[in-house]
């Protein structure tokens, strides 16, 4: 997408989200259903947009329900959306709500919508599993038997093992190696210590629990509270520590390579349940319906490389795109919100930026993409310390960044993220 | 239906008959208003009858017709049951019996027609509607919300009358028969089925059709109901031998002989009528015929009729219903201000009528509170199965909730329901009118506090109105609307509208130092706290007012209402008249030791799970002498209480808070539990007599106090031995 000045552009009226909370505590009985709902009715009503104003919903989903397939569906019908306005549900692994965000963009811009909410929900506590094969063959066989005997047969014939249940997991099938592994091979290449990922780990949970006390998040958080007994309000994203330390950080084992492996827990996103949605509109809707924008879109650009070799570097290749397109430098940027996935992801996507070699050899430009002043980097924190709440993770950070900005001078900003299976995308902002 | 080669038409019914010689019998009374799940609107029984009769004569001497169809063309009513207002026309019981005759007689042609009859349900089924089917060849129901199947005469103090109960008896058994008859509980399409009152669920698109295909197959005799009789094989064996049968008629005298309670003549003479029609189906509807003859020329089933269609007038009153029998148009969003104990209730019967609604609490606790009441409320009713909980979900869905007034502004309708502190009724109204391009009906819900008092600082009077729920909001059936001064007549139409939408009736009084139910219902306790004072036994009030037909003692309605909500109701409508000083200081005394009734476990009673019992220590705390009143009749504690009421709503009357008495007498039944059966205050003083309750009144005035002093008004009826009924 180009976006030549004259044309119309995307404000972002407002964004919300519920607290993300580590998988399998606070949100366990729920479903991202649940969460969606709760993002989305409050969205309409704290920007109290009348709902017959909306012409779309989007919403991102990674692990999608088996019971809501097209969970943006129910969301909008669930949350007063009227019965007329379309929805549709992206995926797109890690990326999933940055993707719906930018397919209303598209919407918008294409005329086909003035006014869309987009979002994401994932609900891991609300994980699915399978039966292997063979006994989902011996099952389907069974139920069309037409007496008692064919009907129990089959599954006799199949022998006792294979009757268990298996939970569904996403494989990187065509990587070779899980992003987890992906991301012990990043910081051998990028010789990136576990010091140096504690440390950024560290960072994180510090940044983020400033930024809680001192309020930074109340704009953004929902009130949440939990059927059946909806006893307190969740305010908080629990997976945030403000005591975590390099002793507590580095007394954790490695995941993924026991022996000589950096990357633990510690310096990686925990995965998390919650929910996000943010309302856009043409620029000319919100000034006829009377809003006053926190930012538009500038610009975005996906990418997308070679999962063996460079699973978690393709945001560095979204950002170089994104910023050409919007016509500004790195340096232009007042503040980016990258996704946190793995300690060692992130400051390897830094050093890339800011890397000549990089430039000249992958991105095919003479200089450097930039330097990225810490400064101005997530600087409320992100992923590995909030959580990792995959389909809502891109509207989060879109959310996040749009309250700071509000909060500043600057007039861009960045959002970057990888996405499993070797994808990258990155946004920017601008105010006024 | 492709062809339509004649069409008959004669009040209620009409017919069309197809090339298949399948006659469609359509039931659509004209310009009745029959609502979804409710029987508020009755048919005209005796004028369906005759039709049916007369088609039917038509029908059999015509030789074209192969099979009948009955549909309804309304969507949420198939035969409603009978317009019980005709009844009252009845001064002899023979008048009566001979209706039931001819009821009996339409059923037994339908049932022996050569041509059969097949129903086909999609709405309410009630009373002579089911009947009726009963006596079809075969039924079949929509699976669509809003079916119902039942016996509901009862309710007016009748029993069934058109031979539908050994009917039902065979269809369905003994036992379920006399339970749906004594309860009056109807069944749903489902539940129907496998009771074997109904032969087949299908789509609600799809029944028409199907009623035809089923209509042909019979009548070619291609089908044969498949149908075990006594609803089903082991239930005939097991219940369906004249001992089981015994001891279910055994067992039903017996828990109407112990529990009394309500239509105590009509349950007896229902239960026997039924056990004699199951031994001889011919002696039974004769026995059938001549109980509601007889019951139907008594002052009680005749006072529980006038009060039906005096609630049936005042849910249609022409002067407000601006949707000439129509659904209203829904509100599309409402928001309610106030948590506990109102708000969440308001939120629920909002959304249990598809109505969105935004609640506001004042923190976050409350919200947390709040939503678990509305979830508690519909997950509750909802059953084990998967799709009765999506339905309750998606009824939940409907409410949110927060700590802030955000989502108010496209509110159509906001109801303030924060409690009795004027001043922070007033600041609400204030600060919902600050926001941006709000443009809504602002609805003030109090016991006590005049809604003029709440609207003199709106910006916008003319949308401000009062209301009053009364006790909790999903026991009450009728909820007060008070005009206050500016009040636009839409205002009031819009909130009768959403009244009616929100399943109560709605009755419109004008706010004149509180609102009529208010000022009578105070009166009432008042006068049970002076009694308290007097000296008479807490457990003597209680009994002698359940005696005289209340649902509950005033005490137990006290702790209902809440103590410290009586308490400023007094201080609001009393202030410090000398009077009322006694039951003022006992109020104080009950709030102050936190004794303010169920909510906070305790008041008059002691609340302990569901278990509540006088409190003992409340003599002491009010320092009370039981036993200077020995020899108290229970006739003269009525007396004093219900004239106190009595009083209360003539003077309403007379400064026009009411209307008219028929508003009077409904809001007393319906908001106040007043026994139903004695037609409410106004009808009760026609029937004890102008000039006897004057008399009495006088009496009582010299003795206590002015407030016993009769209006004047009554003094000028009962001169001309006037009324307030013409009837």
């Amino acid at each position: 997408m180009s976006q030549p000045d004259n044309r119309k552009r995307v404000a972002i009226i407002s964004g919300l989200r519920t607290p993300f909370a580590r998988s399998g505590t606070i949100y366990r009985d729920l479903t991202p259903l649940d969460l969606g709902k709760i993002a989305v009715t409050e969205l309409v009503n704290r920007t109290e947009i009348d709902p017959a104003d909306v012409g779309a919903l989007v919403f991102g989903s990674v692990m999608p329900s088996v019971r809501t397939p097209n969970i943006a569906r129910d969301v909008a019908l669930g949350s007063g959306i009227p019965d007329r306005v379309p929805a549709f549900t992206v995926s797109s692994s890690c990326a999933s709500s940055v993707q719906a965000i930018t397919n209303a963009v598209d919407s918008i811009l294409s005329g086909a919508a003035d006014a869309v909410i987009a979002g994401g929900a994932e609900c891991i506590s609300d994980g699915s599993y399978l039966f292997s094969t063979a006994r989902r063959h011996t099952g389907l066989e069974s139920a069309k038997g037409k007496n008692l005997i064919d009907k129990v047969s089959p599954l006799f014939r199949m022998g006792a093992s294979g009757h268990g249940p298996v939970l569904a997991v996403m494989p990187e099938r065509y990587a070779g190696l899980t992003t987890g592994e992906a991301a012990e091979k990043t910081a051998s290449e990028y010789k990136i210590s576990r010091a140096e990922q504690d440390g950024f780990a560290l960072r994180s949970h510090s940044f983020a629990s400033r930024a809680e006390d001192e309020g930074i998040f109340e704009d953004e958080i929902i009130h949440t509270f939990i059927p059946p007994h909806f006893k307190e309000a969740i305010i908080k994203d629990n997976s945030i520590d403000e005591n975590a330390s390099m002793d507590t950080l580095g007394d954790l084992p490695p995941l993924f390579d026991r022996e000589f492996g950096t990357v633990t827990a510690g310096n990686s996103a925990p995965i998390a349940d919650g929910a996000a949605a943010v309302l856009l509109m043409s620029e000319e809707k919100a000034r006829a319906l009377g809003y006053k924008p926190l930012a538009y879109i500038k610009s975005y650009a996906y990418s997308a490389s070679n999962p063996d070799s460079e699973l978690l570097m393709s945001p560095v290749y979204a950002i170089a795109k994104a910023l050409d397109r919007a016509k500004i430098t790195l340096g232009d940027v007042d503040l980016v919100e990258m996704h946190e996935a793995f300690s060692a992801q992130v400051i390897s996507s830094i050093k890339a930026l800011s890397s000549k070699g990089f430039a000249k050899e992958k991105l095919g430009r003479p200089q450097a993409v930039g330097e990225i002043d810490m400064e101005r980097f997530n600087v409320s924190g992100g992923s590995i310390a909030l959580g990792h709440a995959l389909g809502a993770t891109g509207a989060r950070l879109v959310t996040t960044l749009v309250y700071r900005m509000a909060r500043r001078k600057g007039q861009f900003g960045l959002v970057a993220l990888p996405a499993a299976g070797g994808l990258g995308v990155s946004i920017v902002l601008e105010k006024e | 239906m492709t062809t339509k080669e004649r069409e008959q038409t004669t009040g209620s019914l009409s017919y069309t008959v197809d090339s298949d010689g399948i006659a469609t019998l359509v039931v659509h009374t004209p310009g009745s208003v029959v609502n979804r799940l409710r029987h508020e609107d009755y048919l005209a029984m005796e004028e369906l009858l005759d039709k049916i009769d007369k088609d039917l004569d038509m029908l059999e001497s015509d030789d074209e017709i192969r099979a009948v169809v009955i549909v309804s063309d309304k969507d949420w009513s198939f035969i409603s049951g009978a317009d019980a207002g005709e009844y009252l026309e009845f001064t002899l019981a023979d008048e009566g019996r001979s209706y039931s005759l001819r009821a009996q007689e339409v059923s037994e042609r339908i049932e022996a027609s050569r041509a059969p009859f097949v129903a086909a349900v999609n709405g309410a089924c009630l009373g002579v509607g089911l009947e009726l089917i009963i006596a079809c060849k075969y039924r079949i129901g929509s699976n669509g919300r809003g079916v119902e199947l039942g016996l509901n005469q009862l309710e007016n103090g009748l029993i069934p009358c058109a031979g539908g109960m050994p009917r039902l008896a065979r269809l369905v058994g003994t036992k379920e028969t006399i339970d749906m008859i004594l309860t009056g509980e109807p069944l749903d399409a489902e539940y129907a089925r496998q009771a074997g009152l109904l032969d087949e669920i299908v789509p609600p698109e799809l029944l028409r059709e199907t009623a035809r295909k089923r209509a042909l197959e019979l009548s070619a005799k291609e089908l044969k109901p498949r149908r075990f009789r006594f609803g089903g094989v082991a239930n005939a064996l097991l219940k369906e031998n004249p001992v089981s049968r015994k001891m279910s008629f055994d067992k039903a005298k017996k828990d109407i002989r112990e529990n009394g309670g309500l239509h105590l003549t009509a349950s007896r003479m229902a239960v026997e009528a039924l056990e004699i029609g199951v031994a001889s189906f011919n002696r039974g509807l004769h026995v059938e015929s001549v109980y509601f003859g007889e019951l139907a020329v008594t002052s009680y089933a005749k006072q529980l009729i006038r009060t039906a269609v005096a609630i049936d007038g005042v849910r249609n009153d022409s002067r407000f219903s601006k949707t000439a029998g129509k659904a209203a148009k829904k509100p599309s969003k409402l928001a309610v201000a106030g948590g506990e104990p109102f708000g969440p209730g308001i939120a629920c019967l909002a959304a249990e009528s598809g109505i969105r609604v935004r609640l506001k609490a004042k923190d976050d606790a409350t919200v947390g509170k709040s939503l678990k009441e509305c979830y508690d409320y519909f997950m509750g009713k909802a059953s084990g199965r998967e799709e009765d909980s999506i339905h309750a979900e998606r009824k939940f869905d409907l409410i949110s909730a927060a700590s802030d007034y955000s989502g108010f502004r496209r509110a159509d309708i906001i109801i303030e329901s924060a409690g009795e502190d004027p001043e922070v009724k007033r600041r609400i109204l204030t600060d919902v009118e600050a926001l941006p391009g709000g443009n809504f009906v602002y609805v003030s819900n109090s016991y006590a506090v005049p809604v003029s008092n709440i609207s003199g600082g709106s910006k916008n009077p003319a949308k401000v109105i009062g209301m009053r729920m009364s006790g909790s909001v999903s026991d009450s059936d009728l909820i007060e609307i008070s005009i206050g001064e500016g009040t636009s007549p839409e205002t009031v139409s819009e909130t009768f509208e959403l009244v009616k939408l929100l399943g109560r009736t709605p009755l419109v009084v004008k706010d004149k130092a509180g609102s009529y139910l208010t000022r009578v219902e105070l009166a009432y306790f008042a006068e049970a706290l002076q009694l308290l004072g007097e000296g008479v036994g807490a457990q003597d009030i209680e009994d002698a007012m359940v005696q005289f037909g209340f649902p509950e003692g005033p005490l137990s309605a006290m702790d209902d209402v809440g103590l410290d909500v009586v308490k400023q109701g007094a201080v609001a409508i009393y202030g410090h008249s000398p009077e009322y000083a006694k039951p003022r200081a006992m109020l104080d005394q009950m709030v102050s030791e936190g004794k303010t009734g169920v909510r906070s476990g305790t008041g008059f009673y002691r609340y302990h799970r569901d278990e509540k019992r006088l409190d003992r220590s409340v003599s002491r705390l009010l320092s009370l002498h039981e036993d200077d009143t020995d020899g108290i009749s229970q006739e003269y504690i009525q007396d004093r209480l219900v004239l106190a009421l009595v009083n209360e709503a003539m003077s309403c009357l007379e400064e026009e808070v009411i209307e008219s008495a028929r508003d009077g007498d409904v809001g007393a039944v319906l908001g106040l539990g007043f026994p139903a059966y004695r037609g409410g205050p106004f009808r009760y003083v026609d029937t004890v007599g102008t000039g006897d309750v004057l008399k009495k009144l006088h009496n009582l005035s010299v003795r206590y106090g002015t407030r016993y002093s009769p209006p004047v008004s009554l003094k000028n009826t009962a001169v001309g031995g006037g009324r307030f009924y013409e009837d």
